[in-house]
């Protein structure tokens, strides 16, 4: 097993799983902050919600980093560092192992059948290989959240074809506070601000000052 | 020693941390702790003096005493961005604040509160209250045309306290509190931008005075804020003159330097003032964008405004022989918060 540990140590020294991980913090606390459900909103909205938002932040995290480009996949919103592709999945919460990759879009059951050297599997044509990058790998970034209590999830993960039933993932990580300290931090070091202290102060005096004067 | 449960939840917020976190600390569990600030059980000793060290503070600050101040009319900016820790925790600052200003104002005479108030109803959308409102606060605070030259003094002049949020507290907006006798106003450095800075204290300056009774986080009133922010430091009738249907980066520039505020503020201005067309702003907004300007706009940065208020009144009692560790314990406060509060300079 070389790939997981691959992928996952290289995107992990970029910062690349920190900017994902504050990219879903953030998504997910402007999702709950401003959809209500007594103004009528509903699981599906927060799905939805929550999966535009995530793709604006993430785009927003990445944006001045140069080595992250956007590598969209047949329209669906991707992020590619290096040789590893990104896609987003919303999984129900609680049940990333649960997904089935065969009742997903094309597109995920086109990654779902991505050859895995490790366990080689029949794959399908599905018309679409065309589009895809030769030499890139495609991971899912598995996402979700509950709102009361207020629980994140985010996995990243090679997604395997389960029309078996069988597992979901060759394999899965959380992305979570596990993978420590965010190394992204050393480049961008941020400086104290400057303060101007030349323009003069309000003018003052002790109390009683001038009575006793 | 009394125990107040109050002064627990403060602590507790101050530092950031939830009760299950802090129950963790002291080994015991989230329940007792909601317990002891809800103050239904007291603490034992032994728990006290480690609820004390787990919290940072010296175990007198639990002692009761001074009425709470409420910080529940504080203005936030994004509540949709921060956790409500975040928020508790940039009020327990303000409240602590609170504390220190009280002992000052015994020793100190502190500049008279003089704002004019100016209700806006948070019902009106895109009515001319906020501009009339900034109008007339220009002219009871400001006494010329033109750029105001430092937002931040000029607010300490009038009375309003002035702090700076620590670290801590980053990812909170800038916010303000117009709490008796004195209203406050937070802004957050964290990103170090001073014509940002500035305008988050004329944003908090409006809500000072348009927005006393106003629930606060509502976009309406945010906006209200906004609008009063812009006219207040750019007025139409002294900057509409200058400011061009085009972007012309090079004259934004200049107007930027002179006026003290963004380049993306003075778009915004000249669109709202019809000066820019929409289609034309939304160009020029997607070329800050390309060019990597929302983040940092070109132009020499400037070192921030920096409030001097209760730096000051600190160095006049400590000039009279009160030092900062005497004014922390009648604050009951610890040093260390309020030197952070309070820098030395």
């Amino acid at each position: 097993m070389a790939e997981d540990r691959d992928a996952w140590d290289e995107l992990l020294a970029a910062g690349f799983l920190h900017a994902l991980r504050e990219a879903h913090r953030e998504a997910t606390l402007a999702v709950f902050g401003g959809l209500s459900r007594a103004a009528g909103f509903t699981e599906r909205t927060y799905g939805v919600g929550a999966f535009d938002a995530l793709a604006s932040q993430i785009d927003r995290v990445f944006e001045a980093g140069p080595r992250v480009v956007r590598d969209d996949l047949n329209g669906s919103p991707g992020w590619r560092y290096g040789p590893y592709r990104v896609l987003l999945k919303r999984h129900e919460f609680g049940n990333v192992r649960g997904i089935r990759w065969d009742r997903d879009s094309p597109t995920k059951q086109a990654v779902a059948r991505q050859s895995y050297v490790e366990d080689p599997q029949l794959a399908l044509p599905l018309g679409i290989e065309a589009h895809d990058t030769p030499g890139v790998v495609t991971l899912v970034l598995a996402h979700s959240a509950t709102e009361a209590p207020l629980e994140m999830e985010l996995f990243l993960g090679r997604p395997r074809w389960n029309a078996d039933g069988g597992t979901a993932w060759h394999w899965v990580r959380p992305v979570d506070d596990t993978i420590g300290l965010d190394p992204r931090r050393k480049l961008v070091e941020r400086t104290m601000p400057l303060w101007d202290d030349r323009e003069e102060d309000v003018p003052m005096r002790l109390r009683g000052e001038t009575k006793t004067a | 020693m009394l125990f107040d449960c109050e002064r627990l939840t403060l602590a507790r917020r101050l530092r950031g941390l939830r009760k299950n976190q802090l129950a963790q600390a002291v080994g015991t569990t989230p329940k007792a702790i909601g317990r002891y600030e809800a103050g239904v059980q007291r603490p034992e000793e032994p728990t006290v003096r480690r609820l004390a060290i787990a919290l940072g503070v010296p175990v007198e600050f639990f002692q009761s005493g001074r009425s709470p101040v409420s910080m529940d009319g504080a203005h936030f900016r994004s509540l949709r961005s921060t956790t409500q820790i975040e928020r508790d925790q940039a009020l327990a600052y303000g409240r602590i604040a609170t504390d220190v200003v009280a002992v000052l104002e015994r020793l100190v005479d502190l500049p008279e509160v003089d704002l004019p108030e100016y209700p806006v109803s948070p019902e009106e959308i895109a009515g001319p209250g906020p501009a009339e409102a900034a109008r007339l606060t220009r002219k009871a605070l400001v006494e010329r045309a033109g750029p105001v030259p430092h937002v931040v003094r000029l607010l300490e002049s009038h009375g309003v306290i002035v702090l700076v949020l620590p670290r801590a507290a980053e990812r909170v907006d800038a916010f303000s509190v117009g709490v008796h006798p004195r209203p406050m106003v937070f802004f957050n450095p964290a990103k170090g931008d001073y014509w940002r800075n500035r305008f988050d204290a004329a944003h908090e300056l409006g809500h000072l005075v348009m927005h006393a009774d106003a629930e606060p986080g509502e976009k309406i009133v945010e906006d209200q804020a906004h609008r009063f922010a812009a006219e207040f430091l750019m007025p139409e009738a002294d900057i509409a003159g200058e400011l061009p249907a085009r972007p012309d980066w090079e004259r934004l520039g200049r107007l930027k330097a002179s006026w003290g505020v963004s380049m993306a503020a003075l778009l915004y201005r000249a669109r709202t003032l019809g000066i820019m067309t929409e289609p034309v702003y939304r160009d020029a907004m997607s070329a800050l964008s390309s060019r990597g300007w929302r983040r940092q706009e070109p132009g020499p940065a400037r070192p921030l405004e920096q409030p001097t208020m209760l730096t000051r009144a600190l160095e006049v009692v400590e000039g009279a022989g009160t030092d900062r560790d005497r004014i922390a314990g009648e604050a009951r406060v610890t040093r260390a918060d309020l030197d952070l509060l309070v820098p030395r300079r």
